[in-house]
């Protein structure tokens, strides 16, 4: 019987706790309903500033959530008004929303919806908009709408996928082979490598979903990701996936469709940034190896940007805002202060 | 289909099934009945509790039941969820007091986004308070202890885990897990 009064008490006590472990959740976080999706729109920091900023995620299918609870944005929080949102089908986005709605066009107009919403809500005196990686295609699509980029002020693009076609695949695939040739010559992995550059052997592009899974593994092998690899842990912790506001298995599930089902890989807006009018920074990492900083070079020459609107990360990969979050966060902060007027 | 009709018809049929199959029209007259609390976490510690109530439809080493699970859980600044779910159970009796049992089951699932939630319609935005059904099917294993009372009735203290799906999320299958501890009272 003693062992039956201590399982009550743990039921007991687990009830009282289970109770308690409602947290008050700020104000600033709503739900935002378009087309039979919910998407978390989370506003944190200076809401009576004047600038906002909108974050757009990669993926497609990522999350903005891990950049929220890594706080890789605290700084640019202590100044303005940072807008986190997960896209459709993505992250903790909710929802009963079909396939065919994973479009670009689709993914254009619900950043539309959360700019209205932003706009509605808080009537900032400007928004700017900054797209890390897919966050960069999407952001890019949505300005070269003169309709939609009349209510933006500012851009900036963080390793960002303003290219996702043939040029980007052969800056990405150069710089798989140029570590694989690297390695073969120390006599790394000498079987792993080579079949590595076989695979490539005859391959064009990569707008096949089973491609850019291949190619997005070599590229984590080959450390094009994080430029250091040390880097990688504590990106997601325990915490995230069982104490957070994050659903983690919905966020793996649904990166996993969208990956399957969004055909983007073809993408190729290099020609048209021009169109962008706007203030424009953008921030990459020299290491970058999926989205390479070739890709970076290209714009930086068809947008005309001055040094000031332009700049590479020496130590970092694809996500220079966690490697080198403090610079980062100054380069953001500087660009507001002096274009954003 | 509408999606909350699949577990009220299988809620109905499990609910018949014990009754026509002992002939019964009682649940006094059954071979046991127990109703059951407890703590339910989805993924550990998104926290709920569970409501539920078990039929016997044999008193054998192995034993068949059927249980109708009412399950409220919250998973902070995402979503509230309540799930209906009846559940066919198979029960192993390792000794007279534990078992080990199995189930299967498919109910069905109401989520609301948690806190404010705002629809975006014909350019203006205007607060909503609806949530969405969906489709759960439920594989289950759990493990009980049984502790005699003086009146012939019994305590049991129960263990267990669970996945379950989400359908149609986002036009997919999700797998949620779950984790619940309780304790019934088991009626002879």
């Amino acid at each position: 019987m003693k062992m039956l009064n201590k399982f009550t008490m743990l039921l007991f006590w687990g009830a009282i706790l289970g109770s308690c472990y409602e947290l008050p959740v700020s104000d600033d976080f709503t739900f935002v309903r378009h087309k039979g999706t919910d998407m978390p729109v989370w506003v944190k920091g200076q809401t009576d500033a004047e600038v906002f900023l909108i974050y757009l995620h990669g993926g497609p299918g990522g999350s903005s959530f891990i950049d929220i609870q890594n706080q890789f944005f605290a700084e640019i929080e202590e100044t303005y008004a940072v807008v986190y949102y997960d896209q459709r089908a993505s992250g903790n986005s909710l929802g009963q929303s079909d396939r065919s709605l994973l479009t670009l066009d689709q993914f254009v107009e619900d950043l539309d919806v959360v700019v209205q919403f932003v706009q509605t809500q808080y009537s900032p005196k400007h928004i700017v908009l900054m797209g890390h990686s897919w966050g960069g295609t999407l952001g890019t699509a949505y300005l070269l709408d003169p309709g939609l980029q009349d209510k933006i002020s500012g851009w900036i693009e963080v390793d960002g996928g303003h290219s996702l076609g043939q040029n980007a695949y052969q800056y990405s695939r150069d710089y798989v082979l140029r570590v694989a040739d690297s390695l073969l010559q120390q006599q790394q992995d000498v079987d792993q490598w080579e079949k590595i550059k076989a695979y490539y052997d005859g391959l064009t592009s990569w707008r096949d979903t089973e491609v850019i899974l291949d190619h997005s593994g070599f590229v984590t092998q080959a450390g094009g990701y994080f430029y250091d690899e040390a880097n990688r842990e504590g990106l997601v912790g325990v915490n995230q996936v069982l104490l957070s506001e994050t659903d983690f298995l919905a966020l793996l599930a649904q990166n996993k469709q969208v990956v399957l089902h969004m055909d983007v890989w073809h993408y190729d807006f290099t020609e048209q940034l021009a169109q962008i009018t706007i203030p424009t920074l953008l921030l990459w990492g020299q290491a970058d190896g999926i989205l390479p900083v070739e890709l970076a070079h290209e714009a930086q020459a068809v947008l005309n940007l001055p040094p000031d609107q332009f700049y590479i990360f020496q130590e970092s990969a694809h996500s220079p805002h966690y490697e080198q979050t403090e610079l980062f966060n100054e380069k953001v902060i500087d660009f507001i202060r002096e274009h954003i007027k | 289909m509408k999606s909350w009709l699949i577990p009220l018809g299988v809620t109905y049929c499990l609910l018949l099934l014990p009754i026509k199959g002992h002939g019964q029209t009682n649940f006094q007259e059954l071979p046991s009945v127990s109703v059951g609390i407890g703590y339910f976490g989805e993924l550990f510690t998104h926290p709920g509790l569970v409501l539920y109530g078990d039929f016997a439809l044999n008193q054998d080493q192995n034993q068949w039941l059927t249980r109708v699970n009412l399950v409220h859980y919250r998973h902070r600044g995402h979503s509230a969820n309540t799930l209906l779910l009846p559940e066919l159970l198979f029960r192993r009796h390792t000794t007279r007091q534990s078992y080990w049992e199995a189930s299967v089951g498919a109910g069905s699932l109401y989520q609301r986004a948690h806190g404010q939630v705002v629809e975006f319609t014909e350019g203006s935005f205007s607060p909503t308070t609806s949530g969405r059904f969906y489709f759960a099917p439920s594989l289950g294993l759990r493990h009980g202890r049984a502790f005699q009372m003086s009146n012939g009735h019994a305590l049991v203290p129960n263990v267990g885990g669970r996945i379950f799906y989400q359908y149609p999320f986002h036009d997919f299958w999700l797998m949620r897990a779950a984790f619940d501890v309780s304790l019934s009272y088991q009626i002879k």
